[in-house]
């Protein structure tokens, strides 16, 4: 790799890194590479650190991690949504074929609740706890 | 202490390194690759030197100075001392070992 090319990724490299690391290392970095002669090596190593910057949860932004969590906890409650009346159903289900008996005084929504442990009784045997349930 | 050091991986040459060039005083990034290139031979890279100097820098065993212009003199701390002295220790006693094992006289 020619040393120019070579000097020019490097400094394109370094915008690679996250925000919050630039405002750190950046000027640092650059003063470096004023005093460091790049090759091809300076340009993969740099590139290897753009990556691990860029995973690395100490640097990454409140700017991009906040949309990610909001659309994380957006995508759960969806799929929370979609599958309690499917749960409730089968709970409900379950509940009229007296394969379990829940307690005097629960309502249809805690039947669909407890129906998930009753289907993994029927799965695997035996409850949660250990115990023989078949 | 020990267990802090496990956990640095293939990190840990690099660390060394570093808390090396820093144990007789405060060096900024280029001086602390010159110095490495000169007592060492190992050609640390930015990427590799910065990555490490975060870690350190997280972990307590360095602390950056005020800049100098672009420059920032890193120094390190008690605490880095003392993994310093710790993994210099260690290493002494594989040296010893090893001369020991090999038929190595002191000083050859």
């Amino acid at each position: 790799m020619r040393p120019g090319l070579a000097e020019r990724l490097s400094r394109a490299l370094v915008s690679w890194h996250p925000r919050r690391w630039r405002d750190r290392y950046g000027e640092e970095v650059l003063d470096v590479l004023d005093q460091h002669q790049p090759t091809a090596r300076t340009v993969a190593n740099l590139w290897a650190s753009a990556v691990s910057a860029q995973l690395d949860p100490a640097w990454r932004t409140d700017r991009l991690l906040l949309p990610r969590l909001r659309r994380a906890a957006l995508i759960a409650a969806v799929a929370a949504a979609s599958l309690a009346p499917v749960l409730s159903l089968i709970g409900y289900q379950a509940w009229r074929d007296d394969q379990w008996h829940p307690a005097a005084g629960e309502n249809l929504l805690s039947a669909g609740f407890s129906a998930h442990a009753a289907i993994l009784v029927t799965a695997f045997g035996q409850a949660i706890d250990g115990t023989d349930m078949v | 202490m020990r267990a802090a050091f496990d956990g640095l991986g293939r990190f840990a040459d690099p660390w060394l390194l570093i808390l090396t060039s820093l144990a007789d005083g405060p060096r900024h990034g280029y001086a602390i690759m010159t110095d490495i290139a000169a007592f060492s031979g190992v050609r640390m890279e930015p990427g590799s030197l910065y990555g490490a100097l975060s870690r350190l820098e997280r972990r307590g065993w360095v602390r950056p100075l005020d800049t100098a212009g672009r420059r920032r003199p890193y120094q390190i701390t008690a605490a880095g001392q003392e993994i310093l002295a710790e993994q210099v220790t260690t290493m002494q006693q594989i040296v010893q070992v090893a001369r020991l094992r090999t038929g190595m006289a002191w000083g050859a």
